[in-house]
Parts: structure tokens; C-alpha cells; sequence
């Protein structure tokens, strides 16, 4: 049934094929001739021998071959039609630089058909060089071709699932809010992965909150805490003075919040309850285990009041 | 030999024929069953409600009860579709009144409606049974209003994941004293509040009630009064399920969880404390399906020592926070699974969560696993292919790796060999959609091997036309193929023309493809609505035969160009 069917669509293809065989060495005539001199080469040399036993033997492995798709395979383009992609910077890909290391045992070892070993005896003969493009030419040509980021739906999530986190931080019934707080755990109104967090800075008396999907990077992060506190500072120190000095007290801007050259130093409570300096992971994993935000004065900050929840208990009865 | 068969017999005979595409098929066979068909149809079913009229519909099928229209592509889940480009309910139930047919049953997917819609039809027909909305938009609760007060013989009403504006007017309250009728009620989606007496009155006066879905707003005590209410409940969806764990409130709770032994399926926990799910550990053993896809509040651990009660799961539905040894610990333990999803649990993923090695270990426990949708950080070849060993009867297989064009980590090779192997071993496959780094090889496979393939989902794959070409050659039985981002073009496009007349539906958006390339598809094919989404503020824009389209979605239709589309919808 499988072989009756396999070779009812092969004729199909062998169509297309044929009809791009034809073209074939047309194209390859006009794919050297556009490149830059002595792009296409150097883009096959010396990948190329490597690359070819690695080639056969991945197609061998995989399983049933007919002839008509191997020799399909000689006929494929070795270049993108995709120009506009070359060479954009990409947030995406983290790709190496270094050319891929084909598992052969673990290929060879999945084999899932027993085919195999017939088909290697023919297809020795059908391989040429020209073949060579995929395997190993994959990694430029992908590298080069890239998504911008960011990109629109993706990942696909519905907006339904999105905003679900977001959704979650709404007020639970009262006698739970008692329980939670009594029980020192995590803050009632973040459940989920909480995109909105508390935020507190030491001097002044009334939290923020920030909505963490709205940026990207801690630098974005980091301006936006200047926004948000620099008015509310000023006012403070206002107060503090008096008042009566200078009605129009200048808003300094908070800066150096990450590197710990200001006067201020942004750090945050994570999932397990361990207060961390924030920069040091990932923006997404940060966003993924953050609970809350703090900004504190430089000068108190020393390495006891980062570290594990006990200490911290300690030290926040110290630190008040 | 049947044509000497008096029709009442033909008729009866056709009752036993149910599925669409029997009906269909029967319908084809000579004119004298067409006609048989025709006035014997109940169910219609239509993917896409721009390929048809609304009046043609009504002609041909009189007897029509039930209803199934399908209106925005698939893309627009995911923002790709811009607003108002159309689906609208409106001319469906405006014709569907005018005519004297009988509707009974109404099930619209994205579709737009609007209240006066809703409000027509509870108007319209006076045996009105049921009403399903799968992400739709575009209505308030007042329009709900209408169908709980109109709709005297109503048995379902089911939304799912709608976008709804609440009007705070109370639309539950609207059920009459008189209805007592309701099999399934879900408003899980629905962000306002209910009025939790009414809900207790009308949950106590529908002693048929089987399925009912809570949203938000319904607390863990209203919860359980309505359960203590409807112990033959089966399928429960629990809105909030926030309590002190030492409370009264609590302890009655799990009690009447003990008396619901006939729940086999529960989702919900929008909101949660985790350390109340203890209460339900009881029900577990018997539930078939489990969703917690919206229940952002439970944990890894907690959602794993919940899964150790559920040996009879057959469907999951889950997110990632699970992570890998979880989803070790749910092959152990659920081996009648059939169908698992994985959502992720932030907008990126949790770089902890899950990876290729969760769905090898599914693969190992559960080899009864047919559809699967899985949200992951990483894939390899090895993995896939060790899969589709052990898994042959995939018939939905969707993987969305999270990072765009990210090869196996391990080989650093694209995932070619991989899908290739899935599509080798299920050939059962109907559904698939595809990601991570892939060249025009993985297109070559599912040409080859896909045959019963009715739906793609390509993303940032492939490198030439070929990659498209194998596909719309090989898969014969292709219905739907969205692709974005791309390097398809005319040439992969203009190839086969005849083949979109075969299928429901084409979506291509940042591909390749230019606007000459479309112009002349749509020439050439006179019965596909060709539209061009042209997205630009300027007003002079003029399409231009070699500029790249943005966004092209192409559907076969007997309505002709629609008259609904908006301005930047160019019906080529």
C-alpha cells in the first residue's frame, strides 16, 4: 500500500523535478555569473567533500528513498532568491560561527527503514558535488536570512492567552488576601508570571507599579523608574526640607540604577524570594521570575542585603 | 439499483449518513439524490462564509437546522488579520430570518457579531436550541441578554474565549423562571460579574445541566453551593477558586466535591491559591479531560502532584511551567493520552520549561497520542524522529518552537530530518504546522509522505519556490496552507493555479509574492477572491504590478467579490 501510493506521487514530482533539471545547469550558469567573484566557490570549497558523505548518509538514514528524489536533489538552487535578507543583524538568531558537526551515528542510528542498505549501493553513483548546497551551505544562507525583531504574532499565541497573566492580577476574595499576607507569601495580586510589579524606592513613602511588557531591556526599564520616581523624589526632599526654602526644587534625574554608579540601584525580589541586583540575567528570564522592584540607595546596598530570605528578614528589620 | 427505491426510502437510508463529507459525496452521485439530499439536509457546515451566499445556502438546503460558518482566517488569532476586515453574522441571520427555515443551531467561529444580530436571532426562530461562539467579537453581554430572554427552549449556550464588553446589565438574570432546559452553559470568557443568585436559581431549575463554565467572577463559595445544586454535572469549568484552606466555606466545598462523581472534565482555575487544589485530588481519578491552560496561578510542583491522580486523562491541556520532568511524570501516569497542549506560560517562554526531551517522554508513555500542540524553548532532529517512532498515529502534530529559525541545538543542522520523520511515520497526519530552522528539504517530505495532509502552518521556512511548490504538488488532499515570512514567490504561486480551486483557503503574508503575481492568479482564476491587504496610510497608493505584497489571502467562492470589505482589502 505504502510503495503503491509513494510511487503514485513520485510521478508528480519527477515532473517538477525534470523541469528544473532541465534549467538546471542554465541557472548554475547564472548563479555564478551574478555572484561576487568567487563567492559561489568559496561558499562549496572545501565544505564540499565533507559534506557530501554527510549528505548521503542523512538521506540514507532517514529511510525510503526513491531514485527520482535523490536525483531531484541535484537540481536544487544553491543560492537564496532571497537577497533582502542577506546580511541583517539579527536579534533572533544566535547562530555559531562555526560550520555544524552532522551526527552521523545518531542519524544512522534512527534509521527507520530497512531500505537502507539497497539504496546506498545506488545512490553512491547519483550524487555529485552540486548536491553538496544543503547540509552545510544551510548555515550561512540561514544565518544570513533573518526575522527583525520584533515580530508581529509571534510566538502564535492568541491575544486571548497574552493578556492572560496580566489578567490574573485581580483582587481575590477578602479572607484570602488576609491568609496570604499572614503567611508572608508572595504578594496576593501577582499571581501568574506578573507583568505588573510593584515597585518601591527607599525615601519615598508611596509605590508604582510597572507593567514589565512594556519594555524590552533593562536600559528602557531603567528610564522608565527614572520617570516614574523623579517627580515623586523631588517632592519628598521638598518636604524634607522644609518646604519653605525653594518652592521650585529641581528634579534630578535617577540614573546609574544598573551599574551602581548612582545614587540609586535597582533590584528586585525574585520567585524564590531572594532579593537579586538586576542586570545579570536575560531580559525574559528576568521578566519570567520577577515578583517585585526595589530601588535602593547605593550606599546601603552591601553584599548582606542581597542574598537569601532569612537574612534578608534580618536585615530589613536593620535596614528600617 | 437504488433508483427504483421510492424517495421515503432513499431518505431514510441518507439518515444514516452523517458527516459532511458523506453528504456531500452523496450529492454527487446523480441528480435524483441531490435532490433527495438537499431537502433532506439538517447540518451544513461552512469553512469559510465568503465561499457562498447566504441565500444560495437557504435555497438548496430548506430543511437547514443547523449551522457552522467560519469567517476570519486563521492568522487572525495572532494579530496578522487587521481589524474589521469582515466576517460579519449580520447577512446570515438577516437572510436566515427572512426564509422559513428552522434554525436550531448556530456555531460560529471568528466571526463578528454584532447584539442586533444576537437580538434577531433570539428572535427569529422559536426553537433555538443552541448557540456556540468560538473567538468571536464584536457583541456586548446585551446581546447575551436577548438569547437568555428569548430563547425559551435554550439547551447550549457556549462561549469560548470571545472577546465580549460587559454591560453590567445583568444578562444572566434575563434566563426566564420558564427555562429550565439548559444542557451546557459556558461564560468563562466573560470578564464582568453575574448575579450569583440568579446563576444558583437557574443551575437549580436545569436538572439537565451537564456542562457549565464559570468565569472569574463566580467565587469558591457560590462555587459550591451551584455544585451542591448540580451533582450530575460532568464537565465543570471553575472560575475562582481563591479560599482559606481552614475556612468553613472551604471545608464544604471539598465535601460537595466528594458527591460529584460524575465530573469527567474541569478547566478554569482563572484565578487559584494553589494550596485549595488539594480539594479536588478526589474527582481526578475520574477526569478524561483537564485544562489548566488558563491557570497562570499554579506552579510546576503543584500542577505535578495534581497530575499524579489523573490515570484516565486522555486529553491535556497544560502550560509550560510543567516543564520537562512533569511532562515525565504525566507519561508515567496518563496512558490513555490522546491529545496534549502546552502553552507557554510567559510571552517568551520560561527558558526552564520545556524542551524536546518533555515530548520524547510523552512519546515513550503515552502511545495512544494523536493531536498535539507544543509551546518549547528547543527541538532536535534525534528527538522528533524518536517521536515519530514511537507515536504513529499523529493526526494533529503542531510544534511551535519559541525562537524563530532556531536550528538543533545539538547538530546545529535545520529540523528538516525531523518533520521529515513525522510525516514519514503518521500517515495519518492532517494537521501540521512547522518551525525552527528548516530549509525546502522538510517541504520535500511533507510532499512525499503527507498524503492525507489537509492543513500547514509554515513560519520563517524554506529557501525557494521549490519549498512551496513540493507542497502544493504532493499534498493532494491539502485544504488550508498559511504561510508567513517566507521566501516564496510568483513563481511558487503562479505554478499551479488550478490546485486553489482544490482548497479552502491560501494565506501568504511577507512572503515573495508581488502584486503583478496576484493580478494575473486572479485573472487566471475567475472563482478565487483574491484580496490584498494594503496596510499603507498614504492615499495615493496605487498598486503597482512589481511591488511586494505585504499580506495576500486567496479563498475559492460561488459569491463573487464580497461587498463587505474594507478600504484596504484590494479584491484583485
Amino acid at each position: 500500500m505504502d510503495e503503491r501510493s509513494r510511487s503514485e506521487a513520485s510521478p508528480q514530482l519527477l515532473d517538477l523535478m525534470n523541469r528544473s533539471e532541465g534549467k538546471c545547469s542554465e541557472e548554475r550558469k547564472l548563479e555564478l555569473r551574478l555572484g561576487p567573484p568567487g563567492g559561489e566557490e568559496w561558499s562549496h570549497s572545501g565544505k564540499m567533500k565533507k559534506s557530501n558523505t554527510e549528505r548521503e548518509e542523512s538521506l540514507l538514514s532517514l529511510g525510503c528513498f526513491s531514485h527520482a528524489i535523490l536525483n531531484g536533489f541535484q537540481s536544487k538552487d544553491t543560492t537564496p532568491p532571497w537577497p533582502s535578507y542577506h546580511n541583517k543583524a539579527s536579534s533572533f538568531l544566535q547562530f555559531p560561527s562555526t560550520p555544524p558537526v552532522m551526527g552521523k551515528e545518531a542519524l544512522a542510528s534512527q534509521a527507520c527503514c530497512p531500505k537502507v542498505v539497497e539504496l546506498q549501493n545506488n545512490d553512491t553513483k547519483v550524487f555529485s558535488p552540486s548536491s553538496a548546497n544543503t547540509a552545510v551551505s544551510q548555515p550561512n544562507t540561514s544565518q544570513k536570512r533573518t526575522a527583525p525583531a520584533p515580530v508581529v504574532g509571534w510566538p502564535p499565541i492568541r491575544s486571548f492567552r497574552k493578556n492572560l497573566a496580566s489578567s490574573s492580577n485581580s483582587k481575590p476574595p477578602p479572607e484570602s488576601s488576609q491568609h496570604n499576607e499572614v503567611a508572608g507569601k508572595k504578594p496576593v495580586d501577582n499571581y501568574g508570571k506578573g507583568l505588573f510589579v510593584k515597585i518601591n524606592m527607599d525615601g519615598v513613602p508611596i509605590g508604582r507599579k510597572v507593567d514589565l511588557n512594556a519594555y524590552d531591556s533593562y536600559e528602557n526599564l531603567s528610564s522608565a523608574v527614572d520617570e516614574l520616581f523623579r517627580g515623586l523624589l523631588a517632592a519628598q526632599r521638598d518636604s524634607s526640607a522644609g518646604g519653605a526654602h525653594n518652592k521650585v526644587e529641581e528634579e534630578k534625574a535617577i540614573t546609574g540604577l544598573l551599574d551602581g554608579k548612582g545614587e540609586y540601584t535597582l533590584v528586585y525580589e525574585d520567585n524564590e524570594g531572594d532579593r537579586m541586583l538586576v542586570g545579570d540575567v536575560p531580559w525574559h528570564m528576568f521578566v519570567s521570575t520577577v515578583k517585585r522592584l526595589r530601588v535602593l540607595k547605593s550606599s546601603e546596598l552591601s553584599a548582606f542585603t542581597l542574598g537569601s530570605k532569612q537574612e534578608k528578614i534580618a536585615l530589613d528589620s536593620a535596614m528600617k | 439499483m437504488m433508483n427504483y427505491f421510492p424517495d421515503e426510502v432513499i431518505e431514510h437510508i441518507f439518515d444514516y449518513v452523517v458527516s459532511h463529507r458523506d453528504r456531500n459525496a452523496l450529492s454527487l452521485v446523480c441528480k435524483s439524490w441531490y435532490r433527495i439530499e438537499r431537502f433532506t439536509r439538517q447540518r451544513v457546515f461552512i469553512g469559510n462564509c465568503y465561499s457562498i451566499t447566504p441565500e444560495r445556502l437557504i435555497q438548496r438546503f430548506p430543511g437547514l437546522k443547523s449551522l457552522t460558518l467560519k469567517g476570519k482566517p486563521h492568522f487572525a488569532d495572532f494579530s496578522l488579520v487587521p481589524y474589521d476586515w469582515g466576517g460579519f453574522l449580520c447577512p446570515w441571520i438577516e437572510a436566515l430570518a427572512k426564509s422559513r427555515v428552522g434554525l436550531e443551531e448556530l456555531r460560529l467561529k471568528r466571526m463578528v457579531v454584532s447584539d442586533e444580530s444576537l437580538e434577531l436571532l433570539s428572535r427569529s426562530f422559536t426553537h433555538f436550541k443552541s448557540l456556540v461562539l468560538v473567538s468571536c467579537e464584536g457583541f456586548t453581554t446585551d446581546g447575551l441578554a436577548a438569547i437568555a430572554a428569548n430563547c425559551r427552549f435554550l439547551r447550549e449556550l457556549d462561549l469560548q474565549e470571545n472577546e465580549v464588553e460587559d454591560h453590567k446589565g445583568q444578562w444572566l438574570s434575563c434566563f426566564p423562571d420558564s427555562c429550565t432546559s439548559l444542557v451546557s452553559l459556558n461564560f468563562a470568557c466573560l470578564k464582568g460579574e453575574v448575579s450569583l443568585g440568579a446563576l444558583e436559581r437557574l443551575v437549580a431549575r436545569s436538572p439537565n445541566l451537564k456542562s457549565l463554565k464559570l468565569n472569574r467572577s463566580v467565587p469558591l463559595d457560590a462555587l459550591q453551593r451551584i455544585m451542591m445544586r448540580a451533582p450530575q454535572l460532568a464537565d465543570l469549568g471553575i472560575g475562582s477558586f481563591v479560599h482559606d484552606p481552614d475556612s468553613e466555606a472551604y471545608i464544604r466545598l471539598k465535601n460537595t466535591i466528594l458527591k460529584c462523581k460524575s465530573i469527567t472534565s474541569l478547566s478554569g482555575f482563572l484565578e487559584v491559591a494553589p494550596h485549595c487544589l488539594a480539594a479536588i485530588y478526589p474527582i481526578c481519578p475520574n477526569l478524561t479531560s483537564l485544562n489548566l491552560s488558563y491557570a497562570a496561578g499554579i506552579q510546576g510542583s503543584e500542577l505535578i502532584k495534581l497530575i499524579r491522580h489523573c490515570g484516565k486523562l486522555q486529553r491535556l491541556w497544560i502550560m509550560d511551567c510543567i516543564g520537562d520532568k512533569g511532562l515525565g511524570v504525566v507519561a508515567m501516569t496518563c496512558k490513555d493520552l490522546q491529545e496534549l497542549r502546552v502553552f507557554p506560560s510567559a510571552p517568551y517562554g520560561n527558558p526552564a520549561a520545556v524542551t524536546e526531551k518533555g515530548l520524547v517522554a510523552i512519546s515513550m508513555g503515552c502511545p495512544k497520542l494523536h493531536s498535539l500542540l507544543y509551546f518549547c524553548h528547543q527541538m532536535t532532529n534525534a528527538a522528533l524522529i524518536t517521536v515519530a517512532k514511537n507515536c504513529p498515529n499523529f493526526i494533529r502534530f503542531r510544534l511551535c518552537i519559541l525562537e524563530a529559525l532556531k536550528p538543533d541545538p545539538d547538530t546545529l543542522e535545520p529540523l528538516d530530518e525531523g518533520f521529515g520523520a513525522i510525516v514519514q511515520s503518521c500517515r495519518r497526519l492532517r494537521r501540521l504546522s512547522l518551525s525552527g530552522q528548516l530549509t525546502d528539504q522538510v517541504f520535500l517530505y511533507i510532499g512525499m509522505y503527507a498524503e492525507q495532509l489537509e492543513m500547514l502552518s509554515i513560519a520563517f521556512a524554506g529557501e525557494s519556490d521549490k519549498g512551496m511548490l513540493y507542497v502544493l504538488n504532493g499534498c493532494k488532499k491539502l485544504r488550508k496552507l498559511e504561510i508567513r515570512d517566507c521566501p516564496f514567490g510568483n513563481m511558487a504561486l503562479l505554478t499551479d493555479v488550478g490546485k486553489y480551486e482544490t482548497m479552502r483557503s491560501l494565506w501568504m503574508s511577507s512572503c515573495e509574492v508581488t502584486v503583478g503575481a496576484c493580478k494575473l492568479l486572479a485573472k487566471k482564476m475567475p472563482r478565487l477572491n483574491v484580496e490584498i491587504f494594503n496596510e499603507n496610510e498614504q492615499e495615493d497608493c496605487s498598486l503597482e504590478d512589481g511591488q511586494r505584497v505585504e499580506k495576500m489571502y486567496l479563498y475559492r467562492t460561488l459569491a463573487g467579490k464580497r461587498k463587505d470589505a474594507p478600504e484596504y482589502v484590494w479584491t484583485l
